[in-house]
């Protein structure tokens, strides 16, 4: 079929169909990111946390920027090229913008992996530090930032919840028991539906002991999974008695209630009266067991077991009490609850950053004394203990605090006094309460050299753009060697262990960690699958285009200008997107 | 629209022009955060510099709009189309923020001065 108005404009629009169309649809996208840029005005407005504002590094979003304006620039020139009928200038257009879009993606996924391995720890004081946090040595499990983020129990007793116990949880829960025997903690009586009849036994006695591994008799997959069946089963009876029982009841109510009701009566009384026959005649019903019987239900399988060590990651539920030594339970998300005494469940993190601008911002909040707010930060670092990472951080918060000094002197210098002999200039929250990765690099450098410490040399010691390409260089400045260790000599992010009970909150820095990551990531995101769209109709352009071009290159050329025009689109969202989320 | 091959090329040099202009406005967007020595306003960020930030980013997106789409000689029904969606746009941003910061107050219209 001919579609009409494809190259030639329609008179009453003077434009072709396809621009409009696309139009229409530019339209839409204007609404849609403009839903999402407004939600970011009001999150940020209304945040109830510091605003991370001009923390991503500048650098990829600012090469992203010109790689999206250089690929706008080839898009038209592929199009001019089309209407210059020069095939050759189109495909070499064409390919560059593709190119583009790809270098973009690719830096973009080089942001997004920084920060979805980058832990943060707020303590309960609402001072916040980042960093990595260490692997551990087992497995797979142990590696990447994840890696030593457990709830860690000395588990005496299991209940795995019969109707919901989900087998990736049982088998990991498995492999950490190890070789601890197991024994179910009480009796599970098991109903077996053969057709109409029905056959009780007992499946496990109290004190009698489970197999761990494999799946036969005996075992705790073969006893969940038969017990499973049963629990399933019976519930389906039970429900099914139940149902029948009582439509069987209001039918009797609603077929006989000429004698039994006042029709006097109003018709609330009218309905309660109702219904409190209608529940009478149900439990008549079930007793006399005219669709069949109740029957019990084991709905939980206790296993005991002896003083096993189990880890736990904090995404599969929730710990109770986590203060080691102290009597805790861990629910996951199956419903399965651990039993014992909570162990050691704290994080090992080499910290980057630390961040009191969170506690401050509360105290204020509180209309604490700045004397106050400061001996308040000056606890929290008093509490980290005498461990050497301790030793460390509070050695780099001495040179921070020295610094807020020369740098608050060198602002009133170069700014000078107001009328009320204020300074023009003060530090910012962020320079007076973020101690940065750069800072502690620079403040070790310092530190290493021996020198006193000056505005100067902590600007020559401070990392670059390149070496923070996407964030705190762990691997420059953090390195480790073949066995993934640090190395003390070069190490310059202090390694604390925090204990579970001291944390908060804790997350990588994904859409989870507060709302202007959520926004980040959903507005990025969401630009990031336009340019992969738009690369691949641009793609199909150039591929599949030299038959059109061949016939009718007026119509390749007019679908070459809307693919652009959506390129346009996609690298206008960015020239705003880049310096709301990065410079602001 | 430029659509004799003498009007594609002499656009093609508007668009490079253009693209140089992208490119430094970015340049500049960038110092003013960054250089110290162009930190308008306060010390670090604030209203001062949220507002010369979006100026410079809506006169980028301006040039992609009315250059690279052709928005500067274009058919009335795209202008419809695509100024009524930023309209649109702008009121539910506006709306939004009446609804928590609403300028008209009636304060002074109730007798004796009584608040609500």
């Amino acid at each position: 079929m001919e579609i009409p108005y494809i190259v030639n404009a329609r008179k009453d629009t003077g434009l072709n169909n396809s621009k409009i169309a696309i139009w229409l649809f530019l339209a839409s996208e204007v609404m849609l990111f403009g839903g999402l840029f407004s939600s970011y005005i009001f999150l940020r407005i209304f945040a109830d946390f510091p605003w991370p504002e001009r923390v991503l590094p500048v650098l990829p979003g600012l090469l992203n920027t010109f790689i999206l304006i250089a690929s706008s620039v080839t898009v038209v020139f592929a199009w001019a090229s089309l209407k210059l009928r020069n095939w050759k200038g189109f495909v070499g257009y064409m390919s560059f913008t593709i190119l583009c879009a790809l270098v973009f993606m690719v830096l973009k996924g080089f942001e997004y992996s920084a920060k979805l391995h980058h832990q943060a720890i707020q303590y309960k004081d609402w001072t916040n530090i980042e960093g990595h946090t260490h692997p551990e040595e087992e497995g797979k499990d142990g590696h990447g930032s994840h890696g030593g983020n457990f709830y860690v129990i000395k588990a005496n007793e299991i209940n795995f919840d019969l109707g919901s116990y989900y087998h990736p949880y049982l088998d990991k829960i498995i492999t950490r028991i190890g070789d601890t025997k197991g024994t179910a903690a009480k009796d599970v009586v098991i109903n077996v539906f053969e057709g109409d009849k029905l056959i009780q036994k007992p499946l496990i006695n109290a004190g009698e002991s489970v197999t761990l591994e494999g799946e036969d008799e005996g075992s705790l997959r073969n006893i969940l999974a038969v017990a499973k069946e049963s629990f399933i089963e019976t519930r389906k009876h039970n429900e099914q008695v139940k149902e029948s029982s009582l439509r069987q009841a209001w039918k009797n109510v609603k077929s006989n209630d000429g004698g039994r009701f006042n029709a006097e009566e109003d018709l609330t009384q009218y309905d309660q009266a109702k219904k409190d026959a209608a529940n009478e005649e149900f439990a008549r019903i079930l007793e006399s067991g005219e669709f069949g019987t109740i029957l019990s239900n084991t709905g939980l399988f206790k296993l005991a077991v002896d003083n096993a060590e189990i880890k736990i990651k904090p995404s599969w539920g929730r710990m109770s009490a986590p203060k080691q030594g102290e009597d805790s339970t861990i629910s996951l998300l199956d419903k399965t609850a651990i039993m014992g005494v909570a162990g050691d469940s704290g994080m090992d993190i080499d910290v980057d950053a630390v961040d009191h601008r969170h506690l401050v911002m509360k105290a204020r909040e509180r209309k604490y004394s700045q004397a106050k707010i400061d001996e308040m930060i000056e606890d929290w670092y008093e509490n980290l203990g005498d461990s050497e990472g301790a030793v460390h951080i509070r050695s780099l918060w001495a040179m921070h605090k020295k610094w807020r000094i020369l740098w608050t002197e060198e602002l009133k210098k170069e700014y000078g006094l107001d009328d009320d002999d204020e300074p023009n200039r003060v530090p910012t929250d962020i320079e007076l309460y973020r101690m940065t990765w750069q800072h502690i690099v620079a403040y070790n450098a310092v530190a290493k050299l021996g020198e006193e410490l000056t505005l100067a040399n902590v600007k020559a010691n401070s990392p670059g753009m390149i070496d923070g390409f996407v964030g705190a260089n762990h691997g420059k400045f953090n390195p480790k060697d073949d066995d993934h260790h640090v190395i003390e000599e070069t190490r310059n992010f202090p390694l604390l262990h925090v204990a579970r009970h001291d944390i908060k909150f804790e997350s990588v820095f994904s859409p989870k960690m507060n709302n202007y990551y959520a926004i980040y990531f959903t507005v990025t995101g969401l630009h990031g699958l336009h340019v992969i769209g738009g690369a691949i109709v641009l793609s199909y352009y150039l591929f599949f285009g030299y038959g059109m071009y061949k016939e009718n290159p007026e119509w390749l050329a007019n679908r070459v200008e809307v693919g652009g025009l959506f390129w346009h689109f996609v690298d206008l969202v960015w020239i705003f997107a880049f310096p709301i989320f990065y410079l602001m | 629209m430029a659509d004799s091959p003498e009007a594609i090329k002499k656009s093609i040099k508007l668009y490079t022009f253009i693209g140089l202009l992208l490119f430094i406005f970015t340049g500049i967007t960038v110092a003013v955060a960054t250089v110290p020595a162009l930190d308008f306003g306060e010390h670090g960020f604030d209203h001062v510099d949220a507002i010369i930030g979006i100026c410079i980013a809506s006169f980028k997106a301006g040039l992609v709009a009315f250059i690279f789409m052709h928005l500067n000689h274009e058919k009335k029904a795209i202008y419809w189309i695509f100024c009524g969606a930023i309209a649109l746009a702008v009121t539910l941003i506006l709306l939004f923020a009446f609804h928590y910061f609403d300028p008209i107050t009636f304060d002074e219209l109730l007798p004796g001065g009584v608040t609500q």
